[in-house]
């Protein structure tokens, strides 16, 4: 089992407390249950609590139009994209295979472009976990030893 | 001290000064350094953090693009009529976007300079004239060839490819002292080998002086008549980083130099008014290709960016390699669930190769939400047309060097296409908006010029009809160059720099 990274903000960063709002949080957790299932099924679920976390501290600290992109793409995606597989209720009610397909058509549409908003910022996030960049296939070893990516990857490993 | 924070001032700032130079990138950086080298007291505000580079290193990809890039890296120019919806890329930070650049640096080409001559009457830009500039601001730089060794296996397989074509790469140059070549450019670099600003023009300012002010946004221009006397803004001092203290700077001389994307808002504010501000912005709009080998690529080791082509400049287009660190890669891997999934876990084999177009001025930046920009983006029919020209270019290079399967920036696909699949693609006829599109230059929204009605400062940088009010930084460029413009923003601030040096305040 891998560590999850920490967070090592510059020292003249603000410190900020944002919470994303209940409804954006459920439908953002529903859309990455989607985006990362593999084969085997949606990924754990300490694996998307971490990817919240880190999406709403993003969030918190990129500003007011990272949020508004954010949470426009989680809007459409909540409320349209179930629509395109004609079922008229919300993203997260419905079953995860369901929820790809409705992406997937969704994504095709003139709103499309609020998938790739979305799923810029989670997977973003997402493949900095050292367990997915090794199921991609990143060792970090671009990066010398003692730099934050590639020694948070070998101390994770190390567990 | 010559470093100091918003953020350690409680409630109002008040300063004052000979010359307040507003933004600390590639630009900011190089005026306020030639000023400060020439006596004058200088005073940088910057609306970013300060973060060194030991900070640079510890961070993830994500958390230096919450601390360092503008808008998180999600600052969009809204596409209008058949035009995609571009993703534009700027640094907030001390240093400005010379941080997350990949440290690219290209003389302006000598026949955009005789434009520039020819159509907007700048008779001291012309390349001879220009010269002692560019040798100026490589000598600080460090400007240096990328030696194929540090060519990642990514670059060679298109540079395969391209070599079917009759053309091969040539070398990029950089500005990197010792550079190992770890990927990371745009994240700012750990080893202090990416020589931005804030490592070789900004330390030299500060040793003259200079102090340079994090955490603090300057709003407008304050104007007595029509002089400028300082600026005005806010100290990010407040709750979560926002707006706190008011900020006041009293000062002899005015620079903006807040990037093409701010700078107009800056100068609305202000009560400046003039037809052309804010409008024909460029962009160089960018796309990238993904092709997946059989071999083993691992396209991250190597230089983030390291050659180029420019053969195919008489269509308008650049050719110029990247590799993006592998999270900002998977965000581009198409497929939602087991389709991304399943292509992500491929992202060894990827090769990736970008191109931009030499744009004509189709931007426009208007006042947003809460003051800040917004921008909108209509792309000419010439550069609509180039569009799948690119794509198809850099698709087919990485099909002569024995791709498997190709991934275009296209939204919508659910998986790579094959080779036929791609050949087969009807690019010319899929909407703009379906194009994946990105921007890393944005250049001209308050252009020079000798004609006061076609621009809106003169050809030293002085606001037309405003006295001791400059620009320099981006914005000013006339029209787009076809090449990376981080050099040639610099070399026209040294230009302008020395002009304003050997001017006495009004």
């Amino acid at each position: 089992m891998y560590a999850a990274p920490p967070r090592r903000p510059p020292a003249d960063a603000p410190h900020v407390a944002w919470r994303m709002p209940k409804p954006l949080r459920f439908t953002a957790r529903a859309f990455a249950e989607a985006l990362f299932a593999s084969d085997d099924g949606p990924p754990d679920a300490a694996r998307l609590d971490w990817l919240l976390e880190e999406v709403e501290d993003f969030l918190a600290r990129s500003g007011f139009r990272a949020q508004a992109v954010f949470q426009a793409s989680m809007l459409a995606l909540a409320t349209t994209a179930p629509l395109t597989i004609g079922k008229p209720v919300p993203l997260p009610l419905l079953d995860w295979r369901e929820r790809i397909h409705a992406i997937e058509r969704f994504e095709r549409t003139p709103l499309g472009l609020a998938v790739l908003g979305a799923k810029a910022m989670l997977c973003l996030v997402w493949y900095e976990h050292p367990e997915a960049a090794k199921e991609i296939g990143f060792d970090g070893r671009c990066l010398d030893a003692g730099h934050a990516w590639s020694s948070v990857i070998e101390r994770g490993a190390q567990r | 001290m010559p470093y100091e924070s918003g953020r350690d001032h409680a409630g109002d700032l008040r300063l004052s000064c000979d010359v307040v130079v507003v933004g600390s990138g590639a630009a900011g950086a190089t005026v306020a350094t030639e000023l400060a080298l020439s006596g004058a007291r200088v005073l940088v505000l910057e609306e970013g953090a300060r973060v060194d580079a030991a900070e640079h290193g510890a961070m993830r990809p994500s958390e230096s693009l919450r601390h360092v890039w503008r808008d998180g890296g999600f600052s969009v120019a809204a596409g209008i009529g058949d035009s995609p919806t571009i993703n534009v890329t700027m640094g907030r930070v001390v240093g400005g976007s010379s941080m997350v650049t990949g440290g690219v640096c290209f003389r302006t080409p000598d026949h955009v300079l005789d434009t520039w001559v020819r159509e907007h009457g700048l008779h001291g830009y012309a390349p001879r004239a220009m010269a002692p500039y560019f040798d100026e601001v490589e000598k600080h730089l460090h400007v240096e060839t990328v030696t194929p060794d540090r060519w990642s296996r990514s670059t060679h397989l298109f540079d395969a490819g391209l070599r079917k074509k009759g053309v091969a790469l040539d070398s990029l140059r950089r500005n990197t002292k010792g550079c190992h070549g770890c990927g990371r450019c745009n994240f700012g670099c750990p080893e202090q080998a990416k020589m931005s600003v804030d490592l070789s023009y900004l330390p030299r300012a500060a040793a003259k002086g200079a102090t340079i002010f994090s955490h603090c946004r300057v709003e407008k221009v304050r104007l007595k008549g029509r002089r400028a006397i300082g600026v005005e803004g806010r100290v990010l001092n407040g709750p979560n980083g926002r707006p706190g203290g008011k900020l006041v700077v009293d000062a002899r001389r005015v620079v903006i130099a807040g990037s093409a994307w701010v700078t107009p808002t800056i100068l609305r504010r202000s009560g400046i008014k003039h037809d052309v501000l804010g409008k024909k912005l460029t962009l160089h709009p960018g796309f990238r290709m993904m092709a997946r080998f059989d071999e083993e690529v691992e396209g991250w080791k190597g230089a983030m960016q390291s050659a180029f082509s420019d053969a195919f400049e008489e269509r308008g287009l650049t050719l110029v390699s990247v590799f993006i660190p592998v999270s900002v890669i998977g965000a581009t891997m198409p497929g939602i669930g087991p389709d991304h999934v399943n292509n992500a876990r491929r992202m060894k084999h990827v090769a990736m190769f970008g191109g931009m177009i030499h744009d004509e001025g189709g931007g426009t930046v208007m006042r947003g939400p809460g003051g800040e920009p917004f921008v909108t983006y209509r792309m000419s029919r010439r550069d609509r047309a180039r569009m799948p020209d690119i794509v198809r270019l850099l698709g087919e290079t990485f099909l002569d060097a024995g791709a498997k399967e190709i991934f275009p920036p296209v939204l919508g696909l659910e998986r790579g296409l094959t080779p036929d699949a791609f050949r087969a693609f009807d690019f010319e006829r899929l909407p703009a908006r379906r194009y994946e599109c990105s921007s890393q230059h944005p250049l001209g929204s308050a252009r020079i010029g000798s004609d006061p009605r076609a621009s809106v400062c003169d050809p030293d940088g002085r606001v037309w009809d405003a006295e001791e009010l400059y620009v320099v930084d981006g914005s000013v460029l006339p029209t787009s160059l076809g090449v990376n413009p981080q050099e040639s923003i610099m070399a026209v601030a040294t230009k302008l720099a020395w002009t304003m040096r050997d001017r006495p305040y009004a």
